[in-house]
């Protein structure tokens, strides 16, 4: 791999650091002691954002 | 035989309360692991994204992926409702064969069109992440 394609791979992988920071967090949230009940909440709430998202990019932008 | 009896009462709690904590145990890891699967989807969305955003991932092939995610987010919600509801393996389990299918689907199918091996590969990685910790989820359940 090229300096210049490790280059663009760091960019994307940075372009997209709040959602891999957000991912290391929850990571260690799961590490912490919660119960059953928490952890699905707080996973149907990352489901919701998920959808939101993808619903946001699937339609085409106002002209 | 009162001690025989208390010593049976004794032994039939001690009992009740290792299986309930167990239980409890069990569903936290249970409810831990739907969410770290949770989080991962949402990592791996965010790096397609961007991906689309730098120009390496075309409009139509973003549309198919991202239509996608929402089937996975589906079959997560419903993934985290047997779970909650039943504290069992069985409904989980169903679901974590359809989005199983679901990822494999992205993997095998949705990415495959993706020309830059850079972008392929980084997506490619955020997906097997994903089928990893929903193979966590379904070892767990089997157990």
């Amino acid at each position: 791999m090229s300096a210049d394609e490790v280059l663009r791979l760091l960019a994307l992988i940075s372009a997209a650091e709040p959602a891999v920071l957000g991912y290391i967090k929850t990571l260690l949230e799961s590490a912490q002691g919660k119960s059953g009940d928490e952890f699905l909440a707080d996973a149907d709430t990352i489901w919701a954002e998920i959808k939101a998202t993808a619903q946001k990019e699937i339609i085409p932008p106002p002209e | 035989m009162k001690r025989k009896r208390i010593a049976a009462i004794l032994t039939v709690l001690a009992v009740a309360v290792l299986c309930s904590g167990f239980s409890c145990s069990n569903y936290a890891k249970a409810g831990q692991l739907a969410k770290d699967f949770a989080a991962t989807v949402l990592a791996a969305q965010q790096v397609e994204i961007q991906a689309h955003k730098a120009g390496y991932v075309d409009d139509t092939m973003h549309q198919a992926i991202q239509n996608e995610l929402i089937s996975v987010a589906d079959a997560g919600v419903a993934l985290d409702a047997a779970i909650n509801k039943s504290h069992s393996a069985s409904g989980a389990l169903q679901q974590v064969t359809v989005i199983r299918q679901l990822l494999s689907d992205l993997l095998n199918n949705k990415i495959v069109g993706i020309k830059d091996q850079n972008t392929k590969l980084a997506i490619q990685a955020a997906l097997l992440l994903c089928q990893t910790t929903i193979d966590n989820i379904a070892a767990f359940g089997g157990q």
